[in-house]
């Protein structure tokens, strides 16, 4: 949960586009339907040679692994989408926030102030990113770490209007000097 | 014998998954109709898997 700070408010809340775990999702139904039709067709095929050889592989047995083996291959797709959900980038009033979730226990959370970012660039390259409108967002800061990319990002024109628009509120309101240590 | 020691480690699995996911729909930003959903999804096609499973035994 994105704890906010006083005063804090949340504009909006970015996912990546669905393109990035549409690959997932057909690796894992391929993942799935193949030792399946394996187990069916190589029972048909190697059968009778398994029964001669004294190995009998019954329906009953199929049905047991091909069961075993969706659930196992359904939970890892959760796991997929759980960490795909999670990929997130909040806007808020005063800061941007860039939380990228690995797997379910390793996440990476970069928060950058807005009075800090100097440049924000969009970056859509291909015919799919075109026509189902995703891209990166790279957003320049002053700093050590001068620069954070944000990948598959749905919709990233209207992002970095949102961003610019909030750049502009920011820039309005000045920036209180930092006071020097005597 | 072996098929049901497969079972139970499939169980075992399931039942740590479910705590783990568990932890992220209740604690991470997910919207309540999404939660409502995956967790419907998640829960309808294991315990189908493991019914199967128990069935074929």
């Amino acid at each position: 949960m994105i704890a906010l700070q006083e005063g804090e408010q949340k504009i909006f809340v970015v996912r990546k586009r669905w393109v990035a775990m549409f690959s997932n999702a057909v690796a894992m139904t391929i993942l799935a339907a193949i030792p399946i039709g394996v187990l069916l067709y190589g029972n048909q095929i190697l059968g009778p040679w398994l029964q001669d050889n004294g190995v009998g592989i019954t329906d009953k047995n199929i049905l047991f692994f091909s069961a075993g083996w969706v659930a196992f291959v359904w939970i890892m797709f959760v796991v997929m989408w759980t960490n795909y959900y999670l990929d997130i980038i909040v806007l808020t009033n005063k800061r941007i926030l860039d939380i990228e979730q690995f797997i379910l226990f390793a996440k990476d959370e970069v928060t950058i102030p807005l009075h800090r970012i100097e440049d924000v660039k969009i970056e859509v390259k291909g015919i799919f990113p075109t026509l189902l409108k995703y891209g990166n967002i790279q957003i320049q800061t002053a700093g050590a770490k001068r620069e954070t990319v944000m990948r598959g990002i749905k919709d990233p024109e209207s992002v970095k209007a949102h961003i610019d628009a909030l750049l502009q509120t920011v820039k309005d309101v000045p920036v209180p000097p930092v006071e020097e240590e005597s | 014998m072996a098929t049901v020691i497969i079972l139970l480690a499939e169980f075992i699995f399931f039942v740590i998954m479910s705590a783990l996911f568990e932890y992220h729909w209740r604690n991470d930003d997910f919207e309540k109709k999404t939660t409502i959903m995956i967790r419907l999804w998640y829960y309808v096609v294991c315990i189908m898997c493991l019914g199967i499973m128990a069935f074929s035994l």
